[in-house]
């Protein structure tokens, strides 16, 4: 084993002279004969109830080669893994919005086209109506016995209480830091982070094209 | 309303005429469905967001007599089809310094190379700042319709967001930029969330001095109102001024004060007014600098 | 109207089809041509991704219909790249600083940094990152590209790096 070969070195990576000159094989760049390309229809509400969804009139629009809803594709759904705490009720995953929606970008139907033009077309030919709803959007909405029930499958907004731990006492060694209850002086924020573990963008994802 | 998150535009029919005229006669003949495609920086973001759609694109790249810029009557004639990045490049559009200063601010490079002067213009964002500049230069926009040609000056060419006073069968075809003379100086700033974004407010300045008093200027203000904004009082207030007696502090207060800006997402009333009453010195105490050393 | 003919040079080569008017430049130079050097970020103009030389000014290919590019001259991230392989000063750099990691941004960053020292061969640093802004990076934090085109432009003006 040469273990001088590479410690202590920079190394250069083996890449780079095909990703700066264009070379480079993105998921996008993979051209597969007669592949198809999808649009969605998402919800513009935080929260509602799906009155009315008829897909006929994109279904025959300019180069789809099909769309699907809720009714086409949850039941071929047989398990979503998220992983979670033990014992603790996660929000169910649907493939696509089957009765409400609860988040804007919500997906309610999937266009699939010969192009992501004719599938975009085709999106704006989906009759839907929304009926929009209350959402609950922060900790104490969540927590009011008045708000409504989010995932009515959980039946409660609070589906698992994690206990927080107190401040540490004063009887810790002299050589921590000081304590909370030591420091001269406190002050109290609240801080409202926009967040939707629902809603979040892909990172770090996986693709694949078939 | 687009109910996915399209990013290609809705089908079009495309028209490429060679002369005025047949734009104007496209225009006529399709009404609201038509629009004119000039750079596309802003119109195609539009279109590829779905947040507006045309069945018709009038693009005016090859109407020859829409392009050049040249010295006429103690002003610059930039035509409306020239780039933002050849505005800069233009010797003759030097005699406007405004021109270029208020382009370096316009987003980023690659924006400028297809964006036009014109486009900026009619599209009358009120963020923009050849807006601004053209209305502290009074400058007026030669605009042509199916009656024939007509100048618009600057003040009563923004009447809102994003509408002009041109109807919808006309084109501007050229902004008229008039050239002071004598010891000026000239500044354009803006705060902006990063570098290249929509202003949330700027200011745009020129000033010419007679010895040390002012005997001209002109301040406007974009991004605090739904068109770019002249702040006359306070030119009036500064004529004969000595220069170095002025409070450009309170000045900056002063013109602040009269404004009631919009307040957004970008950033509330109370913050554009804070921008504003900053800007107004700094682009006082650019342009008096400048003078003094013309 | 809705199909436009267009002739257009792209790398050097003349090239003639008949497009759909609304497909952008970068759709045409990817799906059409098979140059899928330039790479899709935003499609409404904001990252730099698209970004390819027109008439050899930097421009943002998803902010051009293809039909608009008629009669112009386009060169992509392959048309400033060496035919033989190898890299080109600049893009040497890029890899010597370590301005990439995932690479997708990358050709952009390239494309907008070759017209930029072209018309400004001596960048302070100051004018160096105002020339980038138009260009997002999600991986490496900007200062390794940074320092690249500070590399290139010093390398071409004979100094030391």
């Amino acid at each position: 084993m040469t273990a001088g070969r590479f410690m202590g070195q920079a190394v250069a990576r083996t890449e780079d002279p095909r990703l700066l000159t264009g070379r480079g094989r993105y998921i996008a760049d993979v051209v597969v004969g007669g592949a198809s390309d999808a649009a969605f229809l998402r919800s513009e509400v935080a929260r509602g109830r799906i009155v009315r969804l008829d897909a006929e009139a994109a279904r025959s629009a300019p180069g789809v080669r099909a769309v699907y809803t809720a009714a086409d594709l949850n039941p071929l759904v047989h398990d979503t893994s998220v992983a979670g705490l033990p014992d603790a009720p996660y929000p169910p995953k649907y493939c696509l919005a089957e009765n409400d929606v609860r988040y804007v970008g919500d997906p309610i139907a999937i266009v699939v086209a010969e192009n992501r033009y004719l599938a975009e077309d085709a999106v704006e030919l989906i009759d839907v109506e929304i009926e929009p709803q209350d959402p609950v959007l922060d900790v104490d909405a969540a927590r009011d016995a008045n708000s409504d029930v989010v995932h009515p499958e959980l039946g409660t907004n609070t589906p698992q209480v994690i206990p927080q731990f107190g401040p540490p006492t004063s009887s810790r060694p002299s050589r921590t830091p000081p304590t909370w209850s030591e420091t001269p002086s406190s002050c109290t924020a609240t801080c409202k982070l926009p967040w939707s573990a629902a809603a979040s963008s892909p990172i770090g994802s996986r693709t694949a094209t078939s | 309303m687009p109910r996915g998150t399209p990013v290609k535009p809705a089908p079009f029919d495309y028209h490429c005429p060679g002369e005025l005229a047949e734009a104007i006669a496209i225009l006529q003949r399709h009404g609201d469905e038509a629009k004119v495609l000039a750079g596309g920086q802003s119109l195609i973001p539009l279109l590829s967001l779905r947040l507006s759609r045309f069945e018709h694109l009038v693009d005016l790249r090859a109407i020859e007599e829409l392009h050049g810029i040249m010295a006429v009557d103690g002003s610059i004639r930039v035509g409306a089809m020239t780039t933002q990045a050849n505005v800069t490049r233009s010797q003759d559009a030097a005699a406007v310094p405004l021109l270029a200063k208020a382009t370096s601010h316009i987003g980023h490079h690659q924006i400028r190379n297809r964006g036009t002067l014109g486009g900026s213009l009619a599209h009358a964002d009120p963020a923009a700042e050849y807006p601004a500049v053209a209305i502290a230069v009074d400058a007026s926009l030669e605009v042509v319709g199916p009656n024939g040609s007509r100048r618009i000056p600057a003040g009563k060419f923004f009447m809102s967001t994003w509408v002009t006073a041109m109807a919808p069968d006309e084109v501007l075809v050229a902004a008229h930029f008039p050239v002071w003379p004598g010891s000026c100086g000239w500044a354009v700033d803006e705060v902006a969330r990063r570098a290249g974004d929509f202003a949330m407010c700027g200011t745009v300045c020129g000033i010419q001095l007679d010895g040390q008093r002012v005997s001209r200027v002109a301040l406007a203000l974009f991004g605090v109102d739904s068109v770019p904004l002249r702040a006359r009082a306070t030119e009036s207030a500064l004529i004969g001024a000595a220069v170095d007696d002025l409070d450009l502090p309170d000045i900056g207060a002063a013109v602040a004060a009269t404004l009631d800006p919009p307040g957004d997402l970008h950033a509330s009333a109370g913050q554009r007014r804070r921008m504003a009453k900053a800007l107004v010195p700094r682009v006082l105490a650019t342009a008096i600098n400048e003078a003094k050393h013309a | 109207m809705r199909e436009i003919a267009l002739t257009v040079t792209v790398n050097g080569e003349r090239v003639s089809r008949t497009v759909e008017a609304r497909r952008t430049l970068a759709d045409f130079l990817r799906d059409d041509l098979s140059l899928t050097g330039t790479h899709l970020g935003c499609e409404h103009g904001v990252c730099g991704a698209c970004t390819v030389l027109l008439n050899g000014d930097a421009v943002r290919s998803c902010l051009m219909f293809a039909v608009q590019a008629d009669g112009a001259e386009v060169t992509t991230i392959e048309g400033l790249s060496e035919r033989a392989g190898g890299l080109t000063p600049l893009q040497a750099a890029f890899q010597s600083e370590h301005a990439l990691q995932c690479g997708y941004c990358t050709p952009g960053f390239v494309v907008s940094a070759h017209a930029f020292l072209a018309e400004c061969p001596t960048p302070s640093d100051e004018e160096i990152r105002d020339a980038l802004s138009g260009n997002l990076c999600r991986c490496t934090g900007y200062q390794g590209i940074i320092a690249a085109v500070k590399r290139a432009a010093s390398a071409d003006n004979g100094s030391s790096s």
